[in-house]
């Protein structure tokens, strides 16, 4: 893994000490970053979710986009979310929920001023309270 | 003087200040603060969400918002996120 996807990593495991955090390397260069066990809410079913981002190896040149998790995600009340699709092939035939959140008109991340643990809170709290 | 205040040799009125930690950055707040002032401290965006870290809950705090904040606490800040 790169030195960037490192201390993403690092970063990660930093603000979420309370939760197991695990990564896979990708043969193309990427990392896999998941964050298990994440309460959602009973909004969703299922309530708690493992939510990955792949980071690409141009990391942080590249978004820390989209998120995922297992295939299926759902409102319980029948609502539906664009940002949120839950069968979506990630290739070889996996399947995911892809969450598609990120920051209008930011083409590269913010390193200065964000970390990849404070995107994954922002994307626990859209998941959370989604709109 | 209020409790949170205390006096340096030099008869400067100093706030009582405590060490907490802003997107894995330590930062140094006052310890009775808001959403906006632990922002600016960090010196993240205004705009920016600010999430306070507790256990394996993170709960959202408002620029208005007053905190009592602890030595070491965690918080983290991040833009608003839309949809791609």
């Amino acid at each position: 893994m790169t030195e960037e996807q490192a201390d993403a990593l690092a970063n990660v495991k930093a603000t979420f000490t309370e939760h197991v955090v695990d990564h896979e390397e990708a043969a193309d260069g990427g990392l896999l970053v998941i964050v298990r066990q994440v309460v959602i809410g009973d909004g969703w079913n299922p309530a708690l979710i493992d939510l990955a981002v792949k980071l690409q190896v141009t990391f942080p040149s590249s978004m820390p986009y989209p998120f995922y998790c297992a295939p299926g995600l759902a409102r319980i009340d029948g609502q539906t979310f664009s940002q949120v699709q839950p069968n979506v092939d990630i290739g070889a035939s996996v399947m995911r929920t892809q969450i598609s959140l990120t920051v209008q008109g930011q083409l590269q991340f913010d390193t200065a001023n964000e970390t990849l643990g404070s995107r994954f809170v922002a994307v626990i709290a859209w998941l959370r309270s989604p709109r | 003087m209020s409790t949170t205040e205390s006096q340096s040799k030099d008869g400067e009125k100093k706030t009582d200040e405590v060490s907490i930690v802003v997107n894995n950055k330590p930062v140094s707040v006052e310890k009775h603060t808001t959403g906006a002032g632990i922002k600016s401290a960090a010196g993240v965006p205004a705009t920016f969400e600010l999430f306070r870290i507790a256990g394996k809950k993170e709960i959202p705090i408002t620029d208005e918002e007053k905190v009592t904040v602890h030595e070491g606490e965690k918080f983290t800040a991040s833009p608003s996120l839309d949809p791609s």
